[in-house]
């Protein structure tokens, strides 16, 4: 025997769960612009039947359904594809960083513009040229001062501007460091909710879910954090084996700042060889250097933007130790190795043509034009005869102008050539870097396409499922009238 | 099937546009510098090259001022040496007359004084000048090299020492040419010494003597115009690098504009037709994402 009011409560059930899944349409509309967002979905099941007993026999044709209920709200997502587009992440997050400030220190050199070091140098060396093919006139030695002083103000510029970007990535490191901190922390709270509410086996913490794989997305373009998650569907984060989110546990990394040296072999006395004994000297430069730990273990950062500001850190040092400082003390050595060899226009020994100030730095930016020099040029060693008389030698002034040519001054090349060298090096990195980015786009563009396909709403579905419950709850409300009919029947027509 | 939804089909659009806005730059980029890169990352080997062969152009342009500086240098001298020629001539002229026996000694004397007028015309000559620099003392070119005495002894007439070294300019890589002659090649002091001696023999009236002056005059002149040769052929030489100089411009220019330059009517047709591209997916976006079912539904 069936229950007389069954049917009412088929039709209810009917019309509650057509309710709750245009509910969840009208949320996957208004959420469709939301970049984070992922559709969702309403699982709706039968519910249990049940045997009926009979009066014949031990049951009836059977089973009798019950109607209808939402099992699950489930998130449309592709766990797979979040996992590959987060690895492509990491390097994305390098290369695209690396090129920016690599272009930026190549716009500080600025060879193709007319303030690179070459042309400075070219101006120079043209100056002496000048003097070199002159009658040894002071118009002639004052342009040589004149462009020195250009080409010293220059190297300031550039030495001073490059450890400075260096400074400037430093700090922009310990920004990227405080926003990891911050999400990992957003990432365990997260976490902790989302247990919570998935601890009854029914409830989906779709909304969440999404909110927590958008700050998982923005953490694996600044580290290289591996991701698993657990059976209460919390997001484990380690970085390099050490944990950083830990359920509801987040582990800060701390900046442990060093430092690293670098030493370079000087000509002090501008001999052109390297003698201990006659003067030269060890220059140890002394850089500052991040490390990282968590807890107290250390951990190492290998891809990701974090990596890229090191790495091109560690160029900026390359560059300028081994580059950049190396060629500033050859000219030196080589200049003032020959103006001390010839003698001024008074008949007397060229002094030093380039000196480093009093800090005890021989870097760049410690380069000085000898004030002696500054104050007269005609102290400028530009010929190689002693007799003050012979105003029109300016052989030794030839010989400088000459350097420009000569091989072997710097890595068996000329100044100019080396000089290019490491410019055209700094370029194709910049070409390499830039063709990684490129690719890493496509690969992380490609797979959020993916994602938009499993994940993203797409309007007209939502409108066909929106008719497609408007017309299930109309039907439902049908079965509710016709059951509302029978029981009338049932009830006022036979009395 | 793929499914597509509207969020797919906008980040299609916009990425097409992005990429599409990136290569019309960059061809604005070039149009309006005409080069094909400004910064060396744009394309490192080329943009190299090219700062290479600026190099060699402004090499080029420096050695050709130093050879034009060179030519001037050279007339100037070219010049000087031509009206000591000139000068020795007018001498010659008065020894072959004062050679003449009938002349009395009155007019010997008379010619005398004027052998005496064209000697100081030629030491002033050999103390002549270009640019305020002497041109016959090597290279102590603010001293002068000769001074105005009565001497039969050539050192006489030098003050102090005559500098050889001469002066040069540097035309190429390593490559000097000398722009001035010693005054001691010219032989001046000797030349000087001599004309005294011949005013000395004509005060004298020694007709011998005189006669042996004109040799000596005559080899002067011979020495002298041999310098003026080696001038000539230096002022050529320098003439041919200029030449050369401006060919080797005209060919560097020309590899450099082949390197940096763009070819500007390819570079304004792929503008033109990226910009149709441009205008094509604007349509096709415009049209694709506008309509969705609820336009048809009632």
């Amino acid at each position: 025997m069936r229950s007389t009011f069954g049917g009412i409560e088929i039709g209810k059930r009917g019309l509650m769960t057509q309710q709750r899944a245009l509910d969840v349409t009208g949320h996957n509309v208004a959420n469709a612009n939301n970049k984070n967002y992922s559709r969702q979905r309403v699982i709706q099941s039968a519910t249990p039947p049940y045997t009926m007993p009979s009066i014949t026999n031990g049951s009836e044709a059977g089973q009798v359904g019950t109607g209808v209920y939402v099992r699950q709200i489930m998130r449309m997502r592709d766990l797979f594809i979040d996992k590959r587009l987060r690895y492509e992440n990491h390097a994305l997050g390098e290369w695209s960083i690396k090129k920016d400030n690599l272009i930026e220190l190549e716009a500080i050199f600025n060879e193709l513009g007319s303030g690179g070091l070459t042309a400075s140098l070219n101006k120079f060396w043209d100056s002496f040229a000048d003097l070199g093919n002159s009658e040894g006139e002071l118009a002639y030695r004052q342009a040589v001062i004149n462009n020195a002083l250009a080409l010293t103000d220059q190297l300031h510029y550039i030495d001073q501007t490059m450890v400075e970007l260096r400074d400037n990535l430093g700090s922009e490191i310990e920004g990227k460091l405080a926003k990891v901190n911050d999400l990992t922390q957003q990432i365990a709270d997260l976490n902790k909710l989302i247990s919570t509410i998935e601890s009854d086996v029914s409830k989906q913490a779709n909304d969440l879910k999404d909110e927590r794989d958008a700050l998982l997305d923005q953490l694996t373009k600044i580290v290289d954090v591996s991701i698993s998650f657990d059976d209460r569907s919390r997001a484990n984060i380690s970085l390099n084996g050490i944990g950083l989110v830990q359920g509801d546990m987040a582990h800060q990394i701390r900046i442990e700042m060093g430092s690293q040296t670098r030493t370079v072999e000087v000509d002090v006395n501008d001999d052109l060889t390297y003698d201990p004994i006659s003067g030269d000297q060890e220059y140890t430069y002394i850089f500052d250097q991040y490390s990282f730990k968590v807890g107290n273990n250390s951990v190492e950062i290998n891809s990701g933007e974090i990596r890229g500001l090191l790495d091109v850190r560690d160029e900026i040092i390359d560059l300028k130790v081994n580059r950049f400082d190396q060629i500033v003390r050859t000219i030196k050595n080589e200049v003032n190795n020959l103006h001390k060899s010839g003698y001024d226009k008074n008949g007397n020994t060229g002094i030093d043509f380039f000196i480093y100030d009093s800090s005890g730095n021989y870097e760049a930016g410690n380069l000085l034009v000898n004030p002696a020099l500054v104050a007269d040029p005609n102290q400028i060693a530009a010929s190689t005869s002693s007799d003050p008389d012979d105003v029109s030698n300016v052989e030794n002034a030839l010989a400088i102008s000459r350097l420009r040519t000569k091989a072997g001054t710097i890595s068996s090349t000329t100044f100019e050539d080396f000089w290019l060298t490491q410019a055209g090096k700094l370029g194709l990195e910049i070409e390499s870097a830039e063709r990684m980015e490129v690719n890493q786009e496509v690969m992380v563009w490609q797979l959020s396409l993916k994602r938009q396909e499993v994940s993203g709403v797409s309007m007209d579905e939502e409108f066909s499922e929106m008719i497609k419950f408007q017309q299930g709850y109309n039907a439902a409300a049908k079965v509710l009238a016709k059951m509302d009919q029978m029981l009338d029947t049932l009830i006022n027509g036979i009395i | 099937m793929t499914r597509i939804n509207n969020n797919m089909i906008i980040m299609n659009f916009l990425e097409n546009h992005k990429r599409s806005k990136n290569r019309q730059s960059e061809y604005l980029a070039q149009l309006t510098n005409f080069k094909k890169f400004d910064q060396i990352s744009d394309s490192s080997l080329e943009a190299i090259k090219s700062l290479k062969l600026g190099t060699v152009i402004t090499f080029n342009d420096s050695y050709t001022e130093k050879a034009e500086d060179g030519i001037s240098w050279l007339s100037v001298t070219d010049q000087a040496l031509s009206d000591v020629v000139k000068t020795l001539r007018k001498v010659r002229d008065l020894t072959v007359q004062g050679a003449n026996d009938p002349l009395s000694q009155e007019e010997r004397e008379k010619i005398a004084g004027q052998v005496a007028e064209l000697r100081k015309h030629l030491i002033d000559l050999g103390n002549a000048k270009y640019a305020d620099n002497y041109l016959f003392n090597g290279t102590k070119t603010k001293t002068e090299p000769y001074i105005e005495v009565n001497s039969a002894l050539p050192a006489d007439y030098i003050n102090g020492t005559l500098s050889t070294e001469l002066l040069k300019r540097e035309v190429g890589e390593n490559i000097t040419v000398e722009i001035s002659v010693s005054g001691q090649t010219i032989g001046f002091s000797q030349l000087f010494a001599d004309l005294y001696n011949l005013e000395t023999e004509l005060i004298s009236n020694n007709t011998a003597g005189i006669g042996a002056a004109l040799t000596t005059i005559d080899q002067h002149v011979e020495n002298i115009l041999g310098v003026q040769a080696g001038v000539g052929s230096n002022h050529n030489r320098l003439e041919l690098v200029i030449d050369r100089l401006s060919a080797n411009k005209i060919s560097y220019t020309e590899i450099l504009a082949k390197t940096e330059g763009i070819d500007v009517a390819e570079t304004i047709t792929n503008l033109k037709s990226e910009e149709a591209l441009y205008r094509a997916a604007l349509a096709v976006g415009a049209r694709i994402m506008q309509p969705t079912l609820i336009d048809f539904l009632n």
